[in-house]
């Protein structure tokens, strides 16, 4: 065993982790080699220091503080997974406030202006299965022509 | 704690009963806490993150396959955590930690120079050193100087006591692999601190 091997041997050595044939080998290296005793003195001196560390305490209020953050991640767990927490972007918004606005334009001027305006007249006489006795409707006119001919009746 | 109690408890904890986590929290707090302090350094630091760490106990229990013991899947919980963290603090403040490193340096080198009579007094004593505050220090300040895997490695087998089986089972690693960088670790840290021994 050269000084290299020898002290790759230390942990294992130490831990009572090494062999009988190397322990002996390592021991015989270590009773000729003074540069390798005083090596693992001080490579034990660490360990010991090492494993002198004390434990660590918690502060006292560790366990109230971890109620309190878990309440406060479970809030917000659950608010990021509820489907109202999703955000609807500002140009969808816009694009569904602009359909309905051209819907009530349309159903506020435009509708009424084909009902009543006359404008609207079928180019032909088309028979209408779904119509009564297969005759088309009258248009908004003459129907309000029909209702101002019959006395004392109202259109509603 | 028994397997089979320990087996319950984890029961107990799938189903989000708050008294096993108590429990649970009452019984480990105080060597995550521990762990995680040796591992970073810093109290703050520590007590943040140990708290998340149960947070995460809590919320991911349900993928605790019961293969190890809870302990050692708390102290899994921890090291990745602290892992993490230390990869941000590495990114974000890496300049800074060395500029500290080297004013510490430069206080403690002053502090020998200057020939400290308690400094001096356990540089001839190890045993009694061992248990100085200062030594300690000088521990926790060279502990946080090595690489991320080697304190790790330390500090769950020389701080924390754990066996060789349940480091493998917290760090992920082949046993040789372990052993072989622990005993690196070991070798750096003696040459750290061979001149306050």
């Amino acid at each position: 065993v050269d000084h290299a091997k020898a002290r790759e041997l230390f942990s294992d050595y130490l831990e009572g982790e090494l062999d009988d044939g190397r322990t002996s080998e390592l021991e015989s290296h270590l009773e000729e080699c003074e540069e390798c005793r005083r090596d693992l003195k001080l490579f034990s001196d660490t360990m010991r220091a090492v494993s002198g560390l004390e434990e660590v305490e918690a502060p006292e209020d560790f366990a109230t503080k971890v109620h309190h953050r878990l309440r406060r991640r479970l809030r917000h767990r659950r608010k990021a997974t509820s489907p109202w927490s999703h955000k609807i972007p500002f140009e969808t918004i816009c694009l569904i406030m602009l359909v309905i606005l051209v819907a009530f334009y349309i159903m506020l001027y435009l509708l009424p202006s084909i009902e009543s305006g006359g404008d609207f007249q079928p180019a032909e006489e088309v028979e209408h299965p779904g119509s009564r006795e297969g005759r088309p409707r009258p248009s908004g006119r003459r129907l309000r022509q029909a209702v101002d001919a019959a006395p004392g009746a109202t259109l509603r | 704690v028994d397997p089979s109690e320990e087996r319950k408890l984890v029961k107990r904890l799938k189903q989000g009963d708050s008294r096993a986590f108590d429990l649970v929290v009452k019984e480990f707090q105080n060597k995550i806490f521990s762990l995680i302090y040796r591992m970073m350094g810093n109290a703050q630091e520590a007590e943040d993150l140990a708290q998340d760490v149960f947070v995460t106990l809590y919320t991911s229990i349900d993928g605790f396959r019961e293969e190890s013991k809870l302990g050692t899947w708390l102290y899994r919980i921890a090291v990745n955590h602290c892992r993490n963290r230390m990869k941000y603090l590495g990114r974000r403040k890496e300049s800074q930690k060395r500029s500290l490193d080297q004013a510490t340096e430069r206080r403690l080198s002053g502090e020998k120079s200057a020939g400290n009579p308690r400094l001096q007094a356990h540089l001839h004593r190890p045993d009694e050193m061992a248990q100085g505050r200062q030594l300690e220090k000088i521990l926790q300040r060279e502990l946080a100087a090595l690489d991320g895997d080697q304190r790790t490695l330390i500090v769950l087998r020389d701080v924390q006591g754990l066996t060789y089986q349940e480091i493998v089972e917290v760090v992920d690693l082949p046993l040789g692999t372990v052993k072989s960088r622990l005993h690196r670790a070991r070798m750096t840290l003696k040459e750290k601190i061979s001149e306050y021994l």
